[in-house]
C-alpha cells in the first residue's frame, strides 16, 4: 500500500512538473492592442446604435475621443488598427445608426486599411449608409478611395446617384477623376452635367480644362453657367501659375454675348486681373 | 485743342463691370408721393433664412426708403409668413413673396441682393449661389462653418464682382473707441489678448421628434448629414451642434475674436499655432502669432488689451482725440446701411468676405484644437494645418448629396 502511494505522488509530481510552464505562460500572456480594442468596441457597439438618439452620445463620443487622441503625430499605427478594427463593423449586422457613426468616425481618420470595406457600403440597401460611405471616401486620402469612387460611378446609372460620386471625386480633386467626369459632360441628367463640370473645376489641370472647353461651347443654354463657372475656375488657376495668355484667352471667350450676364461680368473680372487692374 | 483723356482699355472694362455688376432694379409699388425714393433707385431685397436674426435684419431694411424687400424665403412656413406680414406693412403693399428654398428666389432676375440668415452650414452654399446668380450678399456670422468654406466664398465674391457683407455689428458697435485706442497705439504695441465666448461645439443627441406640417426639414437640414427633426434647431438652438455650427467659438467668438483681430491689426493675416489648454502649464486656448502676439480664449469678461503702454479691461475708458486710419463703415445705418451704401458705390463692405473668413477661421482653429486637444501649427497664407494631416481633415467637409462647395 505504501509502494503504491508514493507511485501516485510521484506520478502526481511528474504530471503538475509537465504542467507548471504552459500555465505560467498563459498567466503572463496580455491581449494586444488589437484585442484590447476590438472587445472595447464590441461593448460599445449596442449603445451606438441604440434606438432612443440620446443614448447613443456615450459610446459613440467614447470612440470619437479615443480616435482623436490616436490622431496626432506619433500614434499611426494604433490609428490604423483602430480604423481596421472599425472597418470589420460596417456590414449590416451592425445596427444602421452604428454604421453611419462608424463611417463617419473613419471619414476624418481612416485611411488605406477600411477602404475595401467602406466601399462595400456604396452598394448598401440603406440610403443612408450609402451616402454616409461616399462622404467617407470622399475624405479619405488613400489613392485607392479614388479608384473606388470612380469604379461606383462606372456602375451607376441613376443620374443623383452619378451627381453625388461626380461631387464625391470634386472633393477630392484627383487628377485621376479627369476622364469619367469629362464623360459626364454629355449626359441626359443636368444635375450630373452640372456636378461633373463642377468637380473638373475643382482639379482644373490641362485636361480638366480642355474637357471644359469643349463643354462649354455644346451645353444647352440651362447648363452654360454652371458650365461656364468651372471654366472659369480653370482660368483663375492658369493666371495664378503666371499664365496669363492662355488665362485671357478663356476670359475673353467667357466674355462673349452668348453667355449668361454674371457669367460675363466674372469674364470681365478675370480680364481685370490680367491686366492688371483692380 | 484740347487734347481728349486718354481711355485705356482699362478704362473700358472697369466701366462695363461695374455697369453689369451694378442692381438692375424693377419698379415696385410707390410708397408715397412726397417722400418716395423713385423705383429706379430702390434696391430690390430678398431675406434667406427669416427666423430669428435674419428675420429682424430683413425687417429692419423694410422700413428704408431705398430698398424694396420683395421676398422673404424660410423652410419653416411660420417664420416666412411672419415676415412677410409684417413687411407687407411696413411697405404698404402686399408685394413681398413668401417661399421655401433659396433657389426660387436666387432665379429671380428682379432681386439685386439677400440677406442671408438661415444656421450656419447653410451660409457658403447659399453665398456662393447667389453670387453666381448676380446677387450681392449680407451673410449673418459666423459666415462660415469650415475653413474652407470661407476660401471658397472670398472666391467665388471675387470672381463675380459681388459685394459681400458679413453681419458682425459688434466689432465697431460695441467697444465705443477702443478700436482707435488699440490700432492707434495709445496702449504701445499689443502683447496679449483675452477674449471671453462661449466654447467648441459637439455632436447632436436631440430625440427625434415628429415633423411639423410644412416644414422642409430635408432642406434644412441640406448639407449637412442627415438627422431626425427636433424642434429646437429650427428655434436658432443648432449653434452648441458641430454638423451646423461652430459652438460659442463661433457665435460669439466671430463677434469678439473679430474685434479684438481688428482692434489689434491681424485681422488680415491669422495665428501660426494654436495651443489647446493641457490641464497642466496651458491653461486657456492660446493663439500665437508671428510676431510674438497672444490672443487667449477666455478671461473674465468680453476683451481685455494689454500693451507695451497700457491695458484696457471691460468698464475701462480711456480718452482718444488721434486720427487713426483704419476702416470703418461707409454710408449711414450701421452695419446694415454699409451693406446698402456699398451695394450702390460697388466699394468693399467693412466687414468684406475675406475678412469674415479670417475673423472666422481663428475661431474655426481654436475648435479644431480643442477637438484634438493637441497643438497645431498653422499657416496663414497657404491656410493649412502643418504636419497634421488629421487636422488638415477638418478644413472642410464632405456636404450632403446632392449638395457640394463650388
Amino acid at each position: 500500500m505504501m509502494r503504491s502511494l508514493i507511485v501516485s505522488c510521484v506520478v502526481l509530481l511528474a504530471l503538475s512538473l509537465a504542467v507548471a510552464p504552459a500555465l505560467a505562460q498563459e498567466e503572463a500572456k496580455e491581449p494586444t492592442f488589437e484585442e484590447q480594442f476590438t472587445a472595447q468596441l464590441e461593448e460599445w457597439l449596442p449603445g451606438m446604435g441604440a434606438e432612443k438618439i440620446p443614448e447613443r452620445g456615450g459610446p459613440q463620443q467614447a470612440l470619437q475621443n479615443l480616435v482623436f487622441s490616436l490622431g496626432g503625430p506619433g500614434h499611426e499605427e494604433e490609428l490604423k488598427i483602430v480604423c481596421a478594427v472599425v472597418a470589420t463593423k460596417l456590414g449590416p449586422e451592425t445596427a444602421q445608426p452604428a454604421r453611419i457613426w462608424l463611417l463617419r468616425v473613419l471619414e476624418f481618420n481612416g485611411g488605406p486599411e477600411c477602404v475595401e470595406a467602406v466601399a462595400k457600403c456604396l452598394d448598401d440597401r440603406d440610403a443612408q449608409v450609402r451616402e454616409a460611405a461616399r462622404r467617407c471616401l470622399a475624405n479619405n486620402p488613400a489613392p485607392e478611395a479614388n479608384q473606388k469612387l470612380l469604379d461606383t460611378l462606372g456602375k451607376a446609372r441613376d443620374g443623383r446617384a452619378k451627381a453625388a460620386l461626380a461631387n464625391a471625386l470634386g472633393y477630392r480633386a484627383d487628377a485621376k477623376s479627369v476622364s469619367a467626369l469629362a464623360g459626364l459632360l454629355g449626359d441626359r441628367d443636368e444635375a450630373v452635367v452640372a456636378a461633373a463640370a463642377n468637380a473638373l473645376g475643382k482639379i482644373a489641370d490641362d485636361a480638366a480644362t480642355r474637357a471644359l472647353a469643349g463643354a462649354v461651347k455644346k451645353v444647352p443654354d440651362k447648363l452654360k453657367a454652371p458650365v461656364a463657372d468651372a471654366y472659369l475656375r480653370c482660368a483663375d488657376k492658369l493666371l495664378s501659375e503666371n499664365k496669363r495668355n492662355e488665362a485671357k484667352a478663356i476670359y475673353q471667350q467667357m466674355a462673349g454675348a452668348d453667355m449668361p450676364k454674371a457669367t460675363r461680368l466674372a469674364a470681365m473680372q478675370g480680364m481685370l486681373k490680367v491686366t492688371g487692374g483692380k | 485743342m484740347m487734347k481728349r483723356p486718354k481711355v485705356t482699355r482699362r478704362d473700358m472694362l472697369k466701366t462695363a463691370a461695374a455697369t453689369v455688376a451694378a442692381p438692375l432694379v424693377v419698379p415696385g409699388a410707390a410708397l408715397g408721393a412726397d417722400d418716395a425714393t423713385p423705383p429706379s433707385e430702390r434696391i430690390t431685397m430678398a431675406g434667406i433664412g427669416v427666423g430669428g436674426r435674419g428675420g429682424g435684419n430683413i425687417r429692419s431694411v423694410a422700413g428704408r426708403k431705398d430698398v424694396q424687400v420683395v421676398a422673404v424665403c424660410d423652410v419653416v412656413p411660420e417664420h416666412r409668413d411672419r415676415n412677410k406680414a409684417e413687411i407687407d406693412g411696413r411697405q404698404g403693399n402686399k408685394d413681398c413673396a413668401s417661399i421655401n428654398d433659396f433657389r426660387d428666389v436666387l432665379a429671380r432676375d428682379d432681386i439685386d441682393a439677400v440677406m442671408i440668415g438661415t444656421p450656419d452650414h447653410w451660409h457658403a452654399l447659399i453665398t456662393i449661389a447667389a453670387c453666381k446668380a448676380g446677387k450681392d450678399v449680407f451673410s449673418e456670422k459666423p459666415e462660415t462653418l469650415t475653413i474652407g468654406e470661407g476660401r471658397a466664398m472670398v472666391n467665388a465674391v471675387r470672381r463675380y464682382g459681388r459685394v459681400f457683407a458679413g453681419g458682425s455689428q459688434r466689432v465697431l458697435g460695441d467697444y465705443g473707441n477702443w478700436p482707435k485706442l488699440v490700432r492707434g497705439g495709445a496702449l504701445g504695441e499689443i502683447r496679449e489678448a483675452f477674449v471671453s465666448c462661449g466654447g467648441p461645439s459637439g455632436d447632436c443627441y436631440l430625440p427625434e421628434e415628429p415633423t411639423p406640417p410644412g416644414v422642409d426639414w430635408d432642406l434644412w437640414i441640406g448639407p449637412a448629414p442627415y438627422r431626425p427633426f427636433h424642434s429646437q434647431l429650427i428655434r436658432g438652438g443648432f449653434r452648441p451642434f458641430r454638423d451646423y455650427s461652430g459652438g460659442g467659438m463661433t457665435d460669439w467668438g466671430a463677434h469678439r475674436f473679430g474685434a479684438a483681430t481688428f482692434a489689434i491689426g491681424v485681422h488680415k493675416t491669422g495665428p501660426v499655432e494654436i495651443i489647446p489648454p493641457d490641464g497642466k502649464d496651458v491653461k486657456l486656448l492660446t493663439y500665437v502669432y508671428a510676431n510674438g502676439l497672444r490672443i487667449y480664449h477666455g478671461g473674465t469678461n468680453n476683451i481685455t488689451y494689454i500693451g507695451t503702454q497700457g491695458e484696457l479691461t471691460p468698464g475701462k475708458k480711456l480718452p482718444f482725440t488721434g486720427e487713426v486710419d483704419m476702416e470703418g463703415y461707409k454710408g449711414s445705418g450701421g452695419i446694415l446701411g454699409d451693406y446698402i451704401h456699398c451695394i450702390r458705390s460697388r466699394e468693399r463692405a467693412f466687414r468684406d468676405i475675406e475678412i469674415a473668413h479670417r475673423a472666422c477661421t481663428v475661431c474655426h482653429l481654436g475648435n479644431i484644437a480643442y477637438w484634438l486637444k493637441r497643438p497645431l501649427r498653422w499657416d496663414p497664407e497657404k491656410e493649412v494645418f502643418i504636419g497634421d494631416d488629421e487636422a488638415n481633415r477638418w478644413l472642410d467637409r464632405p456636404k450632403r448629396e446632392p449638395w457640394t462647395l463650388s
